[in-house]
């Protein structure tokens, strides 16, 4: 098969000294950040992307994905020591987690987080890889009209399933693309909202913004409210029972599945594959009433399918050129200034490249067992520095890279003035995956969609002439309509049981 | 949620609705200033303009789903109290000081300000932590970004100070 010695090749690159050492380097600092409460992967990432600037493209998207799926790991520690969940993702793991550590058993609830999170990791690289070669040929097919159509899917997609408001998640998203419009046309070359600045010819900077969006307005959201929760020290043994191991891997297996199939949907996010997985294992288990009073399985469930999750969005990205979530969205941005377009070309264009990030997926998932089962120890020891040093140290970080993007202190107000939007957007709960994912797909779909206008001479019918983007369009448009017909069907339902009682 | 705490979430969310309302229309009659279609497909302004006016329909939608629903929805505890919103102000001027700051005096001396500000104030950090902290973060970062990873950051342009070099 074509994908194991292209995969082989990308081993022997990711295994390269320089490669391994960004990996363990992105794997320790996701942990890091990701145990620090209240920052999530998308944070993380924006935080430590000037780490990354001066790097070749392969060991700095390879320390990114470190990053990404290093903070998912470090998340659990605080969910589980703290009841306080390092990122979303982990909220679920709160419920029996923390029982567990109250019990003294924390040590037992970190290992089986970190053996389910690695297997659910090393699972999800390996659909990656035998998804790839049958994804990519597919994808070569798809002109300009389908990959329009593909882009309108993922945003219905991820305006579904972003909020609990359809319509802030609709406005977000339009306000992504609109923003995405400012700076030069891209066909014809003039300038537009750019009110005479060149700092704007070239667009809004990516990293700024979401700096802003999520760094800057994560420590602003801290501010407001001061103090920090207790939290248990004591780990107890890290060492699994065998019941432990018996109960587990009926979750972790599960749980790997939720997480992959979720991966693979733009929009989906991993606090869904951990709710889903957690709430699945509540209805298969023969004692529910276990769930919520420190149950192991509580804790292998949620935490594998997250990890799952997290390799399995690799795939829409790497095939199709579609992030999936917000940090994505940013591996994307980091891929993009590297001169690195995501897409079925990627492959063809870019094989070392790609099969080395997949290779270091491997590599990474077991550098993070390394350093979450042996050294969690070390990482509980984070949490003794006060948050007003870690904020300070977090502004002076996003401060420095944005202004390193472009050498410009221009981007310094616009990562302040998207900090504060950032700030209030939470506060309103406007959800801001969206916003970032349509800034940076929003060129790409007006480019797709002017080219498929081009092609067919300025009628927009060429949309729905070819079967595969009419298709996609109409699941698009059902999935759109979906949350507003939702509201409509339970009133029916109302009215019905009403008459039937009556 | 109180009725006096929903009605002020309720009058907070219209006027942000009016806010996305006002901004898509600007944009739409921005991109009117623009070439709307061209005999090679749509021009600069075909994007923007229906970028702007969905974001003015869909901003008035959720204008009048506020407007139409009896409690105002999640938004409780809006506004920051006086001594939250001192802190946001804080770290909002202090990063406004090291933009319009990091090219006159360099990367090192307005980051130093800034981390030291900051540390004192938001932080209560004691002196000798502020200076320790707040000399890593400047002093440190520009050995490390600028000598280890080759990450170029701005030196002081006053003359007196360049000449100290920093």
């Amino acid at each position: 098969m074509e994908a194991l010695e292209l995969l082989r090749n990308g081993f022997a690159v990711a295994i390269e000294p320089q490669n391994l050492l960004f990996a363990f380097i992105g794997c320790a600092l996701g942990t890091a950040v990701g145990v620090l409460p209240g920052i999530g992967s998308a944070a993380a990432i924006a935080i430590l992307l000037p780490v990354t600037f001066n790097l070749a493209p392969t060991p700095a998207i390879i320390m990114l994905a470190a990053i990404f799926y290093g903070t998912n790991y470090g998340g659990t520690i605080t969910s589980v020591l703290m009841n306080m969940p390092g990122e979303a993702a982990s909220v679920v793991t709160c419920m029996d987690g923390y029982e567990m550590a109250k019990r003294g058993r924390a040590g037992a609830a970190l290992a089986i987080a970190a053996i389910g999170s690695f297997i659910g990791g090393t699972v999800a690289t390996i659909g990656l890889v035998l998804s790839a070669e049958l994804l990519t040929r597919s994808a070569l097919q798809v002109g300009a009209p389908e990959y329009f159509a593909l882009l309108v899917l993922g945003m219905a997609l991820l305006t579904g399933l972003a909020s609990k408001s359809f319509l802030k998640s609709v406005m977000m998203a339009v306000l992504g693309l609109l923003l995405a419009t400012v700076g030069m046309d891209p066909t014809a070359g003039s300038p537009r909202f750019t009110f005479g600045r060149l700092e704007l010819l070239d667009g809004l900077s990516f990293v700024p913004v979401v700096m802003g969006l999520f760094g800057i307005g994560e420590i602003l959201i801290n501010l407001e409210v001061q103090g920090r929760s207790v939290f248990q020290k004591r780990l107890g043994s890290l060492l699994l029972t065998r019941d432990d191991i018996r109960q587990s891997v009926g979750p972790i297996t599960r749980g790997t599945l939720v997480g992959f199939v979720l991966g693979l949907i733009p929009g989906a996010t991993s606090v869904i594959a951990s709710f889903l997985s957690y709430s699945l294992e509540t209805k298969v288990s023969r004692t529910p009433e276990r769930f919520g009073k420190g149950a192991i399985e509580g804790v292998a469930a949620p935490e594998t399918a997250n990890n799952s999750f997290v390799n399995a969005n690799f795939i829409p990205l790497f095939a199709l050129g579609i992030p999936g979530t917000a940090s994505v969205a940013m591996i994307m941005g980091g891929m993009m200034a590297n001169g690195l377009v995501p897409g079925p070309f990627l492959y063809r264009d870019h094989a070392d490249f790609v099969w080395a990030v997949i290779a270091s997926m491997y590599i990474g998932n077991v550098i993070l067992l390394i350093l979450n089962l042996p050294l969690v120890g070390l990482w509980v020891k984070l949490l003794d520095v006060p948050y007003s040093i870690l904020f300070a140290a977090i502004l002076g970080f996003t401060t420095l890279g944005a202004y390193a993007v472009s050498n410009s202190p221009f981007d310094i107000f616009v990562m302040l003035v998207f900090g504060f939007l950032g700030y209030a957007f939470k506060k309103l709960e406007f959800p801001i995956a969206p916003l970032v994912l349509t800034l940076i797909l929003g060129p790409l779909m007006e480019r797709n969609l002017r080219k498929s206008l081009e092609m067919g001479g300025g009628d927009f019918t060429i949309l729905f002439d070819r079967p595969l983007s009419l298709a996609v369009l109409l699941i698009a448009a059902a999935l759109a309509l979906l949350p507003l017909l939702r509201p409509l069907w339970g009133r029916v339902e109302v009215l019905r049981s009403g008459q039937e009682t009556s | 949620m109180p009725p006096g705490q929903a009605n002020e979430a309720r009058a907070l969310n219209t006027v942000v609705a009016g806010i996305f309302i006002v901004l898509g229309l600007a944009a739409a009659f921005e991109a009117t200033k623009m070439r709307y279609y061209s005999s090679l497909g749509p021009g600069p302004g075909f994007f923007p303009l229906w970028l702007g006016g969905a974001l003015a329909l869909f901003s008035f939608l959720w204008l009048v789903q506020i407007r139409l629903a009896s409690s105002a929805d999640g938004t409780s505890g809006l506004r920051p109290g006086r001594a939250g919103a001192l802190r946001i102000a804080a770290v909002l001027g202090s990063l406004a000081f090291v933009a319009f700051t990091i090219e006159l005096i360099g990367f090192r001396l307005a980051m130093f300000a800034m981390l030291g500000f900051v540390l004192l104030t938001l932080g209560r950090q004691r002196l000798l932590v502020t200076l320790v902290v707040a000399a890593a973060g400047s002093f440190g970062a520009y050995y490390v970004m600028g000598g280890w990873l080759g990450v170029s950051l701005p030196n002081a342009t006053l003359p007196w100070l360049a000449d100290l070099g920093l």
